[in-house]
């Protein structure tokens, strides 16, 4: 998501500089008196782990392989200002060391994946995780979700930098429709990721304090009893609702549809009469479902299928993070 | 990840570029300042170029061109260096399809991309990293972003090569994952990589605060710069140039 030059109007890009070097200042003066200012070594190198976190290629299937963008990552294991910071660190020497994205873009990057994927995960993320209940499972839950919404997030406001700049309306449906398949694999990788870490040194993470007290302590396990209910409970509420509700829900166009829809008619009443019902992004997955009691229920399975299998993954891993923490834990002359 | 840059044992992400930027041009040696000054100068002024100005696009892509060939760069290095718009030069190609005038502005959105990528591909291959790094210092970047970034280019390399290792120590030991959910020990990798990041970075602050650090910032991280008659006269020359093709042929 590095834009290059020249993809942006000129009001887009100066704005964004500007929001992003006040936040870049803010965020320098703000992590800097968390850390005390003595400890410029440490944001250098988690910089550079987030930078080289963002080059190990993940096989994703049939072939292909992908990479963390890193956003949720940094932002639920350093924190919103620390980890602002670092991914506009990032993004400063991508593009001068690298001419990854646009000299000129730089603001506008550092907006969508220092501020979005940065800040705007943390904020994600703290709201999630006080909504689901406070355990292991429930703080991962909440990274999955976050790791997964910073990137749709980031997308979207990507594409709108390029709807301003004349790239048709479809630009929309395929950039957040793409990022919706990608931020699933930031969301397995990144659950996975933190799931390791806080089975290993919980106290490094800067969002421990919405861990359970138990995972703190190294004999620590949520009660896998308990949990399960809560599984059962919330599945059976989402269906409720998905199938009860859905009777009721409206076939007119939604605020975005019809503000689409005004916007391609112009007043014109004959016209919205005619295109309305009509999908407007064809390009999007499931492009103008209509609502049944059916529907609902596809949609829950369909999103508790992916849920679990995300929590499946950072489960499984849990055993062997924990060995592995009393062996490796070897310390390198510095260097 | 050490990718077509060959002879580097480490495959950190600056493989192949420290070595170019070593190198001894005549634009190699020019200052710092002279370049970024320059450079940076000419992707916006090409940005700044209303659409379908070709001829001004043509003329700031030959300025470019007559530069890298100045500065010995070989041409494969550099193609395989821009192709890091790629993505975006395919989202470009769908304009002339699906906009009115689409064409116009899918030609001038992918000359302004390709000359600011190759401007800042220039710019990092003809200057060493540290060098550019005290050339933003003395052009008024902050000193603070200054040294994070200094000491993240230092221990990219190190981090770096654990990773490659770490690849390698996967791979020796039959570890092939085809799916995204076979990729735990990748995960655990990461996770790894960062409680050692943290830990080290903790262990550079102790080892710099006995050898006197007391957390202020060290002036100029590099040697000192000096701004040459050359050095004025490339920035001279290469911003009249700029203002007559902006200026006359627009």
């Amino acid at each position: 998501m590095h834009i290059p030059d020249g993809f942006l109007t000129a009001p887009t890009a100066i704005a964004t500089g500007v929001v992003s070097a006040g936040a870049l200042a803010q965020s320098v003066r703000t992590a800097g008196k968390s850390l005390n200012e003595r400890q410029i070594p440490l944001v250098g190198l988690t910089a550079a782990f987030i930078f080289a976190v963002q080059m190990i290629n993940f096989p994703v299937g049939l072939g292909t392989s992908g990479h963390l963008i890193g956003g949720a990552l940094a932002a639920i294991l350093l924190g919103p200002w620390l980890a602002t910071l670092v991914l506009s660190i990032v993004l400063i020497v991508q593009a001068i060391g690298f001419a990854d994205g646009g000299i000129t873009a730089l603001g506008a990057n550092i907006s969508l994946m220092g501020l979005v994927a940065g800040m705007g995960a943390y904020l994600i993320f703290s709201v999630l995780v006080r909504l689901l209940p406070r355990t292991r499972t429930g703080y991962l839950a909440a990274t999955a979700a976050t790791a997964w919404a910073s990137v749709v997030a980031a997308s979207v406001l990507c594409s709108v930098y390029l709807l301003l700049r004349g790239f048709p309306s479809e630009v929309f449906g395929v950039m957040v429709g793409l990022h919706a398949l990608i931020g699933i694999g930031e969301a397995v990788i990144t659950t996975a990721v933190v799931g390791a870490v806080v089975q290993a040194r919980p106290e490094l993470v800067a969002t421990r304090g919405h861990l359970p007290a138990a995972v703190m302590t190294p004999s620590g396990r949520v009660s896998a009893r308990r949990s399960r209910a809560f599984v059962l409970l919330g599945l059976g509420l989402s269906l409720f609702i998905a199938m009860g509700v859905s009777a009721f829900a409206s076939s007119a166009p939604d605020g975005l549809e019809s503000a689409v829809l005004r916007a391609v008619c112009d007043g014109d009443e004959a016209c919205l009469e005619e295109r309305a019902g009509e999908a407007i992004f064809d390009a999007a997955p499931l492009a103008d479902y209509a609502i049944t009691p059916l529907s609902g229920l596809v949609g829950v399975v369909a999103t508790f299928a992916v849920g679990a299998g995300i929590v499946g993954v950072a489960r499984t891993r849990r055993g062997v993070a924990r060995r592995r923490r009393s062996g490796s834990d070897t310390h390198a002359p510095v260097r | 990840m050490t990718g077509s840059h060959s002879g580097h044992t480490h495959g950190g992400p600056g493989a192949g570029v420290e070595e170019i930027a070593a190198g001894h041009s005549a634009i190699h040696h020019l200052d710092p300042r002279a370049k970024i000054v320059g450079l940076i100068g000419l992707a916006i002024v090409s940005v700044s170029t209303p659409p379908g100005a070709w001829v001004a696009f043509a003329a700031y892509l030959a300025v470019l061109v007559a530069l890298a060939v100045a500065a010995q760069l070989p041409l494969r290095y550099v193609l395989v260096r821009m192709t890091v718009e790629v993505p975006f030069l395919l989202a470009a190609a769908i304009l002339p399809l699906t906009v009115p005038d689409g064409a116009v502005l899918g030609g001038t959105v992918a000359a302004k991309a390709t000359i600011g990528v190759l401007a800042m591909v220039l710019l990092s291959s003809t200057t060493p990293f540290p060098r550019l790094l005290a050339g933003f210092e003395r052009l008024g970047m902050p000193r603070v972003i200054v040294m994070i970034v200094a000491f993240m280019w230092r221990y990219l390399h190190v981090i770096g090569g654990e990773v490659h290792r770490a690849k390698i120590a996967r791979e020796a030991r039959g570890y092939d994952p085809r799916w995204l959910w076979q990729t735990g020990a990748i995960a655990r990798n990461i996770a790894t990589l960062f409680v050692r990041s943290l830990e080290r970075g903790e262990r550079v602050y102790l080892a710099m605060a006995s050898r006197g650090y007391r957390g202020g910032i060290p002036a100029a991280v590099s040697a000192p710069l000096e701004l040459g008659r050359l050095d004025v006269a490339f920035a001279a020359a290469l911003a009249a140039t700029l203002a007559c093709v902006r200026v006359v042929l627009v």
